[in-house]
């Protein structure tokens, strides 16, 4: 186990290194004037020397590996530029950012989890029933609405017309609770932060509001794991071991919950995985109807403004949080499905 | 208790399957008894109805749209209901191997988490004393190092090491009757010898009847005390293993027994017609199409199961091919 | 062929695929007749009535009304298919025609050159498709053709690892070793026999994709990045909605019709296209073809 997560550790150095040569390689698209932004920290340190300075400070007229390397130098000094579009320096931007996108990236995975194992053991569980036929409705009619419709259509069903659900990410009171200094962002989750500061009603708050936006991105990605559940779950329920579990005098909930469903969820969590950058993108969509200040949110923006740093130190960051998320849902598969475990270690 | 009372009574047992639109019976009319301490073997070639009869005896079959389950199965004197049901299943003495260890096992969890499952199950026992003992069970069941074993994945063990913590997972529910449906076939040669006969030590040390389903003749001859030979989900011959290997008295069972080498014989083995391959049930006696001693009324009627020796029952017209 | 078109048409969810389609095929050609352009130059820059920042409910001038800015709807809508038709056929042939034969030429090859285009194929599908075209749009400057250069970057990988797995199997089947042992070109093998069987698969994947990528490139609208103000695009008219969807106090509906109709447009469009891959799919017997 542990030389498993070593292996997959080891291998994301080379990733980063190839994401980030990709990412950097956009800036040769750009005039060096627009380059120069990207190397600078401060909108002072901008106007405070002529661009020729600038560029011969950053080695802009020097070879593309060069350039690569001095970008690399100041990633690592935690400089990633200045964000015109949100006027601040990038990584305090992403650092506001970041929580926010994976508070929903974290949400939808649990609705694609947890909706496509209870729906989907429902649906094999009334195979060729009223409900299964009910639930593939709703999967196919589900799979087939953009986001940004079902943003749309939720928005105005819980907000407009019944006043429930607002977007962004907090309310007023629970925001200002947030900002005051006596509150300490630990990890800058509001899920997280509000119970180490014993707030359960900001909690609350933030959760109410990723109710929406999470649902909205989620169910194009759950009508397949719905899918996917119930044909895994029906395979697994014909195999042999099925036949032992019930000799053994458990109840079919126990034979279903305890042997068949926990083997029939690693397609899903394999699905899961891949559903990541498809999240990622649905979140630009979402952040934008809901006003949920995200990194979708902030690339959206950025690329309204032609914000050349701020795209570029963005593509890094959600590099960095598929990477890392890609990591945590292998453990997981690893930890469900012995086979692979000891496969790979051995 | 009466000491003679059978320990498995099964009278009309009738198992149909439904496949578009059409009933065919898997086992017809299957009447059956078990002594207590007996080994049973059912034989027969493929389709003729043994696993099915294993599966309905255990409690397996769900009577459903495409499955009916009929007849009365009488075990300990009370009756068994047909259908899955889980309070029997608790209760029930009646524990199930079957032909594929690897595939018969969860691969999810650990062998020691599959054994300790019955003892939680059905005695909710703690974890720390479902773990005791099932290490004793897998020492009884011949596995040396069982610390080292229990915490291993089915798919790190053999086939052979798979059957055994199979026949561990059985003793578990302490059964009184051990359903064994082809317990060998999948392994190879050599391993089918040590699980046949650990499975023999273990009927001399507990005593526990088996009912053993194979198609393999000779490992009846070395196991089992009685026989009952199936032939489309009905048996044609049964009694005990002596008397049937000494005197075969339906021509199918004859047919079969001839068709096994013997070491030292030089002359042919005789082969038999194979059986058919349909679904349609037929008039008659279900043999008569490949029979030798085929009379007029074998195509017309089918014939009842009758003692003609003392415990030694066939279904045929020409028992023996005496009359 | 026949046999198979009329498998398509009995499907009952093919058949409302091939309606819908159909029906926005045939919207898109007679787009000029439908919603007469003012500048024929222009077509595809939506008509304005004034300059109103309000939306106007729908009236003789406009019959669906117009959107903020004065856009007539009706028109947006009309021309708009066209739009996304052009847009969608435009990228899957590209993504179809590059996929296709990097994944081909790569498994008929093999080695090394067939495992760095692998992992070249693993990265693409790490990368989130939305971000990576809002990327390399912002890098390159708006507009519909950059679009769709951004939309085929991102968007051959598919077509790579479909033909490349069709193409490993195709292979090893006698015909082709026949061929093969005949002495037929490595070319004239791929052309003849591997292309034609790893054909439907890959049509089905460009069923579903047009579809697809008219929703990616709706979605860079939606969130004003992808084409220029005042192109006909439905994603880009309900960027124009997004202001009015709460209504006015007391009647959250009341600008029903800036949003209504492109929505519906839009979901019928990916709808049609989707529904007929499905259709394809499930006649060639591929049920997972996403």
């Amino acid at each position: 186990m542990a030389i498993f997560i070593f292996k997959r550790v080891i291998g994301i150095p080379v990733t980063l290194f190839i994401l980030s040569l990709m990412i950097f390689s956009l800036v040769l698209f750009l005039s060096p004037s627009e380059r120069v932004a990207v190397f600078v920290s401060s909108s002072d340190a901008l106007q405070s020397a002529s661009l020729e300075e600038l560029i011969e400070r950053y080695g802009l007229d020097q070879p593309f590996y060069v350039q690569y390397g001095n970008w690399v130098k100041e990633l690592l000094r935690g400089n990633l530029g200045w964000s015109s579009s949100a006027r601040m320096p990038i990584s305090e931007a992403l650092a506001l950012r970041i929580p926010a996108t994976i508070e929903l990236l974290f949400a939808g995975q649990v609705i694609l989890l947890f909706g496509g194992i209870y729906l989907g053991t429902l649906a094999a569980e009334k195979e060729n029933r009223f409900t299964d036929h009910c639930i593939r409705l709703l999967t196919i009619v589900g799979g087939a609405i953009p986001e940004f419709l079902v943003g749309l259509f939720l928005l105005i069903l819980f907000y407009v017309t019944f006043d429930l659900l607002p977007p962004g990410r907090l309310g007023m009171l629970s925001t200002d609770i947030v900002n005051a200094p006596a509150f300490v962002k630990y990890t800058g989750l509001h899920l997280v932060d509000s119970l180490l500061n014993g707030q359960p009603h900001v909690f609350m708050d933030a959760f109410s509001h990723l109710i929406l936006p999470s649902m909205a991105y989620s169910l194009g990605g759950l009508a397949a794991t719905v899918r996917l559940m119930r044909s895994s779950l029906l395979d697994n329920l014909s195999r042999g071991y099925v036949p032992t579990a019930r000799l053994k005098g458990l109840s079919n909930r126990q034979v279903m919950t305890r042997h068949v469903r926990r083997n029939a969820m690693l397609p899903v969590i394999t699905f899961m995985g891949m559903r990541i950058p498809v999240l990622l993108s649905g979140s630009v969509i979402v952040e934008t109807i809901f006003n949920f200040p995200g990194m979708g949110m902030f690339i959206v923006t950025a690329a309204q403004g032609l914000d050349f740093p701020a795209i570029i130190a963005a593509s890094l960051a959600v590099s960095v949080i598929i990477i890392i998320s890609n990591l945590i849902v292998d453990i997981l598969y690893t930890v469900l499905n012995p086979q692979i475990r000891l496969d790979i270690s051995r | 208790m009466e000491k003679n009372q059978p320990l498995l009574t099964v009278s009309n047992l009738t198992v149909s399957f439904k496949n578009k639109g059409r009933n065919v019976n898997a086992v017809n009319n299957l009447s059956l008894s078990m002594e207590k301490g007996e080994v049973l073997g059912l034989a027969g070639e493929s389709g003729s109805g043994k696993t099915v009869t294993a599966m309905a005896l255990a409690g397996l079959l769900a009577d459903s749209k495409h499955t009916s389950v009929k007849g009365d199965i009488f075990f300990n004197g009370t009756p068994l209901p047909t259908i899955p049901n889980t309070n029997r299943f608790k209760s029930q003495r009646i524990s199930m191997i079957f032909q594929d260890p690897l595939q018969s096992l969860n691969p999810a969890f650990t062998v020691g988490r599959q054994i300790q499952e019955v003892f939680m199950v059905r005695k909710k026992m703690t974890k720390r004393r479902a773990r005791a003992l099932s290490l004793d069970l897998l020492r009884q069941v011949k596995i040396s190092s069982p610390e080292s074993v229990a915490p291993q994945y089915p798919h790190q063990l053999s086939g052979g090491m798979c059957q055994r913590i199979m026949i561990a997972i059985a003793l578990a529910g302490e059964p009184e009757l051990l359903i064994a449906d082809e317990p060998t076939t999948a392994l190879d040669v050599t391993i089918q010898a040590q699980i046949l006969q650990l499975l023999r030590q273990l009927h001399h040390t507990t005593k526990t009847p088996i009912l053993l389903i194979t198609h393999d003749l000779g490992i009846i001859a070395q196991f089992c005390h009685s026989l009952a030979i199936m032939l489309e989900g009905n048996i044609i011959e049964k009694g005990r293993v002596k008397d049937i290997f000494a005197g075969p008295l339906h021509p199918y069972t004859r047919g079969l027994l001839d068709s096994i080498p013997i070491l030292g014989r030089k002359d042919r083995l005789k082969a038999m017609a194979p059986p058919r391959h349909s679904v349609n049930p037929v008039r008659g006696c279900s043999f008569h199409g490949r029979c030798p001693r085929k009379k007029k009324i074998c195509e017309v009627k089918q014939p009842e199961l009758r003692e003609q020796e003392p415990g030694h029952f066939v279904r045929c017209f020409t028992p023996g091919g005496l009359s | 062929m026949k046999k198979q078109a009329k498998a398509l048409v009995q499907h009952p969810t093919g058949i409302i695929g091939i309606i819908l389609v159909l029906f926005w095929v045939s919207v898109a050609i007679l787009a000029p007749m439908l919603a007469p352009p003012q500048d024929p130059d222009n077509a595809y820059m939506m008509v304005r009535h004034g300059f109103s920042s309000l939306p106007n409910p729908p009236n003789g001038q406009s019959p669906w009304g117009t959107t903020s800015g004065g856009y007539d709807i009706f028109y947006g809508i009309i021309w708009g298919s066209r739009t996304a038709l052009v847009l969608g056929l435009v990228t899957v042939l590209a993504t179809a025609t590059i996929g296709a034969l990097a994944g081909g030429v790569c498994a008929y090859y093999g080695g090394i050159l067939d495992g760095v285009c692998m992992r070249i194929v693993d990265l693409f599908m790490g990368i989130p498709f939305l971000i990576a075209v809002i990327v390399m749009t912002t890098v390159w400057g708006k507009g519909m053709d950059k679009i769709i250069l951004a939309l085929i970057v991102f968007g051959w990988h598919r077509y790579a690892r479909m033909m490349r797995s069709e193409v490993l199997v195709v292979k090893e089947q006698e015909f082709v070793l026949a061929a093969k042992n005949m002495g037929a070109s490595p070319m004239g093998i791929f052309f003849r026999h591997v292309l034609p069987n790893a054909l439907s698969p890959i049509i089905i994947l460009m069923s579903i994709n047009i579809g697809r990528m008219v929703l990616v490139a709706a979605s860079l609208s939606f969130v004003g990045i992808g084409a220029e103000p005042g192109f006909a695009d439905w994603g880009q008219m309900l960027n124009f909605s997004r202001n009015w969807i709460s209504g006015i106090p007391g009647a959250p509906f009341y600008y029903w019709y800036t949003y209504a109709y492109a929505s519906v447009a839009i979901f019928t469009f990916v709808l049609g296209w989707t529904l007929l891959g499905d259709a394809l799919g499930t006649m060639y017997g591929k049920q997972e073809a996403y």
